[in-house]
C-alpha cells in the first residue's frame, strides 16, 4: 500500500519534473558549459573550448566591473530603503482606521502596474522638458529650470534607485504587514505598561518577533533586484555613460547585441555564484537557535 | 525500483506519442474545405489552374499603416498576375528579426522571403540564412539601384539583397526660424555651428538636437563618414577608430553640444524628435523617416525643410539605412520568390507602391525617382525638398561603421554600444577625446576577438 502510494506520487510529479528538467535544468547546465567556450553564432561549428578566458575577459575588459558595482549599489540601496519605508508604512497600515482596506488596495497599485508601463510613465513624468514633476517644482519656484533626473550622470542612479523603491515597496510592505499582524497584542501592551516608547517597542518586541520575515524580505529583494533587467533597461538602458549599467543589462547586451553567448554566460555564472555566496553568508550570520529559515 | 522505472518509461512514451499526434497536421479536409481549395477564379486560364498552388511567406518588420496599404496594393496586383501564388506577410518586430532568423535557420522554419535593413543582410548571408539573387538583380538592372547601397549587399561577389526604400540621414531645420533669423542652409560644418549658435542666442530653442544613446550613435557614425574617417580598416576586421579624423569629429561634437543639452544626449532619436516637433529644438540630424512626424503635426506654423549634411573631408556623407528584401536559403519556392522580386521593381507597380509607401522614404529604384508622378503624389508633394535632399545624400551615404565598404564586424561594433558610451564619456564626463578613442579602440578590439 505504502509502495503503491509512493509510485503514484512519483507518477503525478513526473510531468512537472520532466518539464522543469527541459526548460530549467538543461539550460542551466548548458549555460555553465558554454561559458567555457568561444561562441560564434554565425558559424556554431567553430565554437571551441577556451577554459576560463571568458571569465578573465570580464574582469579585465568590458563593462563588467562597472556593471557589478552599479548592481551592488542599486540592489542594496533600494532593498534597505524599501525595508525601512515598508516598515513605517506597514505599521501605519496595521493601525485600525476607517478605509484601511481601500488604502491597502490602492497602495498595491505600483506593484500591479507592468514594468513597461511604469517605466514609460516615470520617464515622462520626470522628463526635463515635459515632466509634470519638474513643472510642479518650477511652479512653486523650487527650481529655476528642470532637473534631468534620469539623464544626468550624477542623478541617474539615484533616480533609478527611487524608481526601484517605488515599484517594489508594495510587496515588501504587504509581507511585513502580514508579519506584524501575527504579533500578539499582549506583548505590546505589556511593553507600553512598562513605559516603552514606540522605538523601544519596535526594537525590543516587534522586530525580534518578526525577524525571520525581514530575513525573507531582505533575501528575496536582493535576489530579485540583483537580477532585475527590464525596469532599468526601460528607464535608462544602462546610461547615461554607463552610470546605471547593471549586470542583467550587461548580460543582455553581450548575448543579444554583441552576440557573444560565451561571455554572457560567464557573467551569468558569476552572478549565480555571487548570489549563492550572499545567501549562504547571510543565513549563517543571521541564524539563531530556533529561528533559522 | 524496477516497477518505478517501468512506470516512468511508460509515462514518457505516452507523453511523447501524444505530442507527436498533436503535432502532426491532419491532411483530411471536409468536403467544403476541399471545394474551397480547388475553386479557381473564373478568368484564369487552364494553364494557371494546372500550376501548383504556392504560398510564399514573408517576414516583415514594417507595420505602419502606409506600408500595409502599399503591400496590399502590390500583393493584390501580384495575385491577379500570378493567381497560383499567395503571399502571406507575417509581422516580426524590428528587435526580434535577428533572433528569429537565427532560430528559424536552426529549426528549418525560415520563411521564403525576409525583410531586413542596414547591415543585417551580410550577417544573414554569413549565417547561411539567405541566398544569391544576382540573376534577379541583373534582370532588373543593377543600375536601377544606388551604387552606394548595392556595394553593401554583396557576399562572395553575389548580390544577396534588394533595396526597396532608403531612409537617409539629413539635417532637418525649421525653415520659418531660418527665415526669421536670416539664416541660409549650411554647406559646411562651421555653418552648422554658426546657425545653431544663432538659433540658441536669438530664440528660446536649442540650436540642435544631439542624441547619442549608447546603442544609437548614428550621429557619430555619420560624422565619421562625412569627415573621411573609418571605424574599421580596409581589411574589414581591424579597428581604426583611433585616428585624427575621429578626434576632429569628437572636438566638433563638443562644439555642437554647446547648442544642445545633456538630457537630449542620452535620449533616443524618437524622443528627441518629439522635442523638435514640440518646438524645443530647431535642427536635428536624423533620417528622412522623420517626415512622418512632420506630416502629422497639427501646428502648421512650424515649417520644416532639410539639407544634406555637409561633407567636411573626403567624398563620403552621413548614414543611410536601406530597407531590403532577401530570399532565404531554405525556400522551396525559389522561382516564385524571384517572380515577386521582379514584379516589385516593374515600373508601373513600383511607382504605385512607392506613392503609397511610408512618407519620408527615398525609393531605391531609379525609375520611380525619375518619375514626376511620384514627386507629385500626395505623400510626397509636401516634402519634396526633404526627399530630394535624401536622394542627393544617398549618392555618398555610408552604413554605420562601414565607411570603407562592407565588413562583417559592423553589427557587433554597433551592438557593443561602446562607440555611444565613448561619445558620452567625452561630452558628459569631459574625457579627453584621444584618451576616449584609445579606450574605445581597446574595447572594440577585445570584443571582436
Amino acid at each position: 500500500m505504502r509502495k503503491s502510494r509512493t509510485i503514484l506520487s512519483i507518477l503525478f510529479v513526473s510531468p512537472a519534473i520532466i518539464i522543469i528538467g527541459l526548460i530549467v535544468i538543461y539550460p542551466f547546465f548548458y549555460n555553465i558549459i558554454i561559458s567555457f567556450f568561444n561562441t560564434d553564432i554565425f558559424e556554431p561549428a567553430n565554437n571551441y573550448f577556451i577554459g576560463v578566458n571568458n571569465y578573465l575577459y570580464n574582469f579585465k575588459y568590458g563593462s563588467f566591473i562597472k556593471a557589478l558595482l552599479n548592481t551592488l549599489i542599486l540592489t542594496f540601496s533600494s532593498t534597505v530603503i524599501q525595508i525601512i519605508i515598508a516598515t513605517v508604512i506597514a505599521i501605519i497600515l496595521n493601525v485600525k482606521m476607517r478605509g484601511r482596506g481601500i488604502i491597502r488596495s490602492m497602495y498595491l497599485m505600483p506593484w500591479t502596474i507592468g514594468a513597461y508601463v511604469a517605466a514609460y510613465i516615470i520617464r515622462w513624468m520626470f522628463d526635463l522638458n515635459f515632466g509634470i514633476f519638474n513643472q510642479l517644482l518650477a511652479l512653486f519656484s523650487l527650481v529655476e529650470k528642470g532637473i534631468p533626473w534620469f539623464t544626468s550622470p550624477n542623478l541617474a542612479m539615484l533616480s533609478v534607485i527611487g524608481a526601484h523603491v517605488w515599484k517594489g515597496l508594495p510587496w515588501s510592505t504587504i509581507v511585513i504587514l502580514a508579519g506584524l499582524q501575527m504579533i500578539s497584542n499582549d506583548a505590546i501592551e505589556a511593553s507600553r505598561v512598562d513605559g516603552a516608547n514606540y522605538w523601544q517597542e519596535f526594537r525590543y518586541i516587534v522586530f525580534p518577533m518578526i525577524r525571520y520575515v525581514y530575513m525573507v524580505v531582505f533575501i528575496l529583494r536582493v535576489i530579485w533586484d540583483f537580477n532585475w533587467f527590464d525596469f532599468v533597461w526601460l528607464l535608462t538602458s544602462g546610461g547615461p555613460s554607463d552610470r546605471t549599467l547593471t549586470l542583467p543589462i550587461h548580460v543582455y547586451k553581450t548575448a543579444f547585441l554583441v552576440h557573444d553567448a560565451g561571455k554572457a554566460s560567464a557573467v551569468g555564472v558569476i552572478m549565480l555564484i555571487f548570489l549563492i555566496i550572499f545567501v549562504f553568508i547571510f543565513l549563517k550570520v543571521s541564524s539563531t537557535e530556533g529561528e533559522s529559515l | 525500483m524496477k516497477k518505478v522505472f517501468i512506470y516512468l518509461t511508460l509515462l514518457l512514451v505516452v507523453v511523447s506519442m501524444t505530442s507527436i499526434g498533436v503535432g502532426c497536421k491532419s491532411t483530411k479536409t471536409t468536403t467544403e474545405e476541399a471545394e474551397a481549395v480547388e475553386a479557381v477564379p473564373e478568368k484564369v486560364t487552364e494553364e494557371e489552374v494546372k500550376k501548383e498552388q504556392v504560398v510564399l511567406e514573408i517576414w516583415d518588420s514594417e507595420e505602419r499603416e502606409p506600408a500595409k496599404i502599399a503591400w496590399d496594393y502590390l500583393l493584390g496586383e501580384f495575385k491577379k498576375e500570378y493567381p497560383h501564388i499567395t503571399v502571406e506577410v507575417s509581422a516580426v518586430s524590428w528587435g526580434d528579426m535577428f533572433t528569429k532568423v537565427e532560430a528559424g535557420l536552426k529549426t528549418n522554419t525560415l520563411p521564403d522571403i525576409l525583410m531586413s535593413w542596414g547591415s543585417l543582410p551580410p550577417q544573414f548571408a554569413r549565417m547561411g540564412a539567405i541566398q544569391s539573387i544576382t540573376d534577379v538583380i541583373q534582370d532588373i538592372g543593377e543600375d536601377q539601384f544606388p551604387a552606394s547601397a548595392m556595394k553593401y549587399y554583396k557576399y562572395n561577389d553575389e548580390n544577396i539583397a534588394m533595396p526597396i526604400a532608403i531612409y537617409t540621414d539629413v539635417l532637418f531645420y525649421r525653415s520659418d526660424i531660418y527665415e526669421d533669423l536670416g539664416l541660409e542652409p549650411p554647406t559646411t560644418w562651421d555653418e552648422v555651428l554658426e546657425n545653431s549658435k544663432a538659433i540658441m542666442e536669438n530664440t528660446d530653442m536649442y540650436g540642435i538636437g544631439l542624441y547619442m544613446a549608447a546603442h544609437e550613435a548614428d550621429i557619430f557614425y555619420g560624422l565619421m563618414g562625412a569627415n573621411n574617417g573609418a571605424i574599421v580598416g580596409q581589411d574589414g576586421e581591424s579597428i581604426t577608430i583611433n585616428s585624427p579624423e575621429a578626434v576632429e569629429v569628437l572636438e566638433y561634437l563638443k562644439e555642437l553640444f554647446k547648442y544642445s543639452s545633456t538630457d537630449m544626449l542620452v535620449k533616443s532619436a524618437g524622443d528627441v524628435r518629439v522635442l523638435v516637433t514640440e518646438g524645443n529644438v530647431a535642427q536635428i540630424l536624423t533620417s528622412t523617416s522623420f517626415c512622418a512626424n512632420i506630416l502629422s503635426l497639427e501646428d502648421t506654423s512650424m515649417k520644416f525643410s532639410a539639407v544634406t549634411f555637409p561633407t567636411n573631408k573626403g567624398d563620403k556623407g552621413t548614414m543611410f539605412n536601406p530597407v531590403t528584401y532577401e530570399i532565404t536559403s531554405t525556400t522551396e519556392h525559389l522561382e516564385e520568390a524571384k517572380l515577386l522580386f521582379k514584379f516589385m521593381c516593374r515600373d508601373d507597380i513600383a511607382l504605385e507602391f512607392h506613392k503609397l509607401y511610408i512618407p519620408g522614404h527615398v525609393p531605391a529604384i531609379k525609375s520611380v525617382n525619375e518619375n514626376e508622378e511620384f514627386w507629385n503624389s500626395p505623400n510626397v508633394k509636401d516634402i519634396v525638398g526633404i526627399i530630394q535632399a535624401g536622394v542627393t545624400a544617398n549618392e555618398k551615404a555610408i552604413l554605420a561603421a562601414q565607411e570603407l565598404g562592407p565588413n562583417s564586424v559592423a553589427g557587433v561594433i554597433m551592438g557593443t554600444g561602446v562607440v555611444g558610451s565613448m561619445v558620452q564619456k567625452v561630452l558628459l564626463d569631459g574625457m579627453d577625446p584621444q584618451e576616449a578613442l584609445e579606450w574605445c579602440e581597446q574595447e572594440l578590439t577585445e570584443a571582436l576577438k
